[in-house]
């Protein structure tokens, strides 16, 4: 065959099929960086661009997921930051010979008042679990002066983020064992 | 030149078409007038949606009680962050549902809907009998759509076949009027087809097909706008050939082909399957596939019945190479799309889906047997100038257009079965009057009178969870809604906060949501109208498990 009916073949082809994937969704409360390397010490950055239908954000709270230790989160100024510790499902191991009974469970970060015309981050430094090729979802409570948003929501099988109104920040963890 | 061109504008139109939206902000709807849920005295004359910015619909409509369309696409307008729905002065007693889906400044779709009601909330009338006409519409819709496709087929195929393998010379005279007939067929086949679906949905006698409503509802949402890009297909396949410039008669044809593959996902159980980015590529390139095959049969037989010698065997031996990629890929496609609409393989033989399903992979592969002993046999003695081998592989043809009318056939029937889903009826023990029913509402034996009222209980599983769905009693109208949460030992769990979304895929009800209330003991209900028409309506229950965790149950209950 030409090579000018292989371009015809393939443009014609994927023309169609780009016409009938969908765009991606945003606006969401999300996290800066989609991938890390599994094992490292990372930096997570929530981005919240939104209040809650226009009302302003006063609070938010995210629920550190399984396996992430080492959690330290940022201040804010303006912003009171709490920690919640509790006991953990299993024992983790956080590096340097430590083995954890208790983490953080989760970060607050309060008392602040972010317009919902304004953007901000907030941020916390952990130690991500050796697990190559899993999803670490961190669930957000978003709280504002009117109403919450819960940026909980875990695709379902066969499903992707971009189905859901409300999904949960995700972070892919990459590299090798 | 100019072919080149066309093309080159083609790639960058569809590549403009599917960047992502730039991540801003997507619409949220602020609040309405009338408000969700409202019972009115009179009319309102129209409806106001106010959302946080600017907006432009999509798809709107809004259904009277009995299920027709009372106000049309046509019927809105944005203005800035409003969308103004116009209703007509009189309007019948009962529950309106309003449907919407607007596209915000980021050009992602945003739907719902909302309901209010003029008088009284619709009573559940009584039970309707299925009407006489069902199925005599059933058959016809199904009928012209096997036209229909045959026609698209024909018209895409050939098309794809002029372009590729006929270096886009133009087509010999007797090709040509074939095409335009059939395009012609396409058309009416197409036309038809809808005015059967709106009398199908409407359970209408014969003699509705004289009146406005049920054309309206043939038209109304996707469907509208596959028979619409349908006929703009068949109209730029048969317009192409009278171009004797090859730049214009290119690219009506390029045009043709893609506008009739994006014909196709846009309705059909392939379209509503998730994850929607792998379904919706996967069908498009099966049917691409499939249309280029299939409708390559006819130019082909025409050549090998008039053809000679040479220029015949090197039409037909170009075919056959492109013709192995494209079976790979039509096979490929296939495997995946039906990977993904049946939940577990066994569904394979024990499903009325499943069994069909094979019926049409069985057809296929003896497709293949054919083409196969075309390629390695047939084909090679053309050059010879082998007249029997000529002669022969033009029969061979000639079953090939058999099969595939036959597969055609074969998937049309598909398309009217249902792929079986996983709702499980299980007996639970659980304290008090629960009494399980299957589907269609059996009524037990009571030990003492009055009967219960008929209703409807299904278990939906997800993760380890179990919910427990009863709907009372599953007739368009009031309906009383429970549900009750356990964990995989069987106790109960209690959650913090319920909702369920409502939509109708049938219907065109974009997904509304509702909050329900804790009556107790774990268990929360909703009392309302929200079943306002009968149907089979898709229910999804996100039940708040604790603060940070939700789980999300999909059913499917048939109101009717």
């Amino acid at each position: 065959m030409t090579m000018r009916n292989y371009v015809y073949l393939t443009a014609i082809v994927l023309a169609a099929i780009l016409c009938t994937v969908p765009g991606s969704a945003g606006a969401h409360v999300t996290l800066e960086a989609r991938e890390a390397a599994a094992g490292s010490y990372h930096k997570v950055v929530l981005r919240v661009p939104h209040g809650c239908e226009g009302s302003p954000t006063t609070a938010i709270r995210v629920k550190i997921p399984d396996g992430v230790v080492g959690v330290k989160p940022q201040p804010k100024p303006g912003w009171e930051l709490d920690t919640v510790i509790g006991k953990l499902d299993e024992p983790v191991d956080a590096g340097h010979g430590n083995i954890v009974n208790e983490g953080l469970q989760e970060v607050r970060w309060t008392g602040g008042r972010l317009l919902d015309e304004h953007f901000d981050e907030f941020a916390m430094q952990v130690r991500l679990p050796d697990a190559p090729d899993t999803l670490l979802y961190f669930a957000t409570v978003q709280e504002c002066e009117e109403g919450v948003h819960r940026w909980i929501e875990i695709p379902e099988a066969a499903r992707s983020a971009d189905d859901y109104d409300e999904p949960a920040p995700a972070l892919r963890l990459i590299g090798s064992n | 030149m100019t072919g080149r061109f066309a093309l080159r504008l083609l790639l960058v139109a569809a590549l403009n078409i599917a960047a992502p939206a730039a991540a801003l902000g997507h619409a949220v709807l602020l609040g309405s007038e009338p408000p969700d849920g409202a019972v009115l005295d009179e009319p309102p004359g129209g409806v106001e949606l106010r959302f946080n910015e600017p907006i432009s619909p999509t798809r709107v409509q809004v259904l009277g009680p009995g299920g027709d369309v009372v106000a049309g696409p046509d019927a809105a307008r944005a203005e800035n962050a409003t969308l103004i729905i116009a209703l007509p002065e009189a309007l019948d007693e009962g529950t309106h549902l309003v449907s919407y889906r607007v596209r915000s400044l980021d050009g992602h779709p945003v739907g719902g809907s909302l309901a209010f009601a003029i008088g009284a909330a619709t009573e559940a009338p009584p039970a309707l009998p299925p009407s006489a006409y069902e199925t005599g519409w059933r058959f016809g819709e199904s009928a012209a759509r096997f036209v229909q496709i045959l026609a698209l087929f024909v018209a895409a195929g050939g098309a794809l076949f002029l372009l590729m393998i006929e270096k886009a010379r133009r087509p010999s005279g007797q090709l040509q009027r074939l095409l335009k007939w059939t395009a012609f067929v396409g058309v009416g086949a197409t036309v038809i087809r809808t005015g059967l679906y709106g009398a199908l949905l409407h359970g209408a006698a014969p003699a509705g097909l004289l009146t406005d409503e049920v054309w309206a509802a043939g038209v109304a949402g996707m469907r509208g706008l596959s028979a619409l890009l349908a006929i703009a297909a068949l109209v730029a396949v048969a317009a192409a050939l009278r171009f004797a410039r090859a730049g214009p008669r290119i690219g009506l044809l390029v045009a043709g082909i893609v506008v009739a593959i994006l014909s196709f996902p846009v309705t059909g159980h392939a379209a509503a399957t998730e994850p929607r980015w792998l379904a919706m590529p996967m069908l498009a390139l099966h049917i691409a596939a499939v249309a280029f095959w299939a409708g390559s049969l006819l130019p082909l037989w025409l050549h090998v019945r008039q053809g000679q010698g040479n220029e015949l065997a090197a039409i037909v031996e170009r075919f056959s190479r492109l013709a192995v990629v494209v079976v790979a890929a039509l096979v490929a496609a296939g495997v995946a799309l039906a990977w993904l609409i049946l939940d577990e393989p066994a569904d394979l033989w024990t499903s009325a889906y499943g069994t069909l399903l094979l019926g049409k992979v069985g057809l296929v592969v003896l497709l293949i047997a054919v083409a196969a002993v075309n390629k390695l046999s047939l084909v090679p003695r053309l050059r010879s100038g082998d007249d029997a081998a000529r002669r022969r592989l033009g029969r061979n043809i000639s079953v090939e257009m058999g099969l595939v009318a036959l597969i055609v056939a074969g998937t049309v029937a598909l398309a009217q079965s249902s792929p079986p889903r996983h709702a499980h009826h299980d007996h639970l023990a659980h304290d008090g009057p629960h009494h399980h029913d299957h589907h269609h509402h059996h009524h037990e034996a009571a030990p003492s009178p009055p009967e219960p009222p008929p209703r409807y209980v299904t278990t939906i599983e997800s993760g380890d969870r179990q919910l427990l769905l009863s709907v009372q009693p599953a007739r368009p109208g009031r309906n009383e809604l429970t549900i009750q949460l356990t964990d995989a030992a069987g106790s109960v769990i209690e959650p913090l906060e319920v909702t369920i979304d409502f939509a109708s895929g049938d219907l065109g009800i974009e997904p509304f949501r509702r909050e329900m209330e804790d009556i107790g003991g774990g268990r929360f209900g909703l009392t309302g109208e929200e079943f306002a028409l009968p149907g089979m309506w898709q229910l999804r229950i996100d039940a708040l498990v604790t603060e940070f965790e939700k789980e999300i149950f999909r059913t499917e209950v048939d109101i009717e």
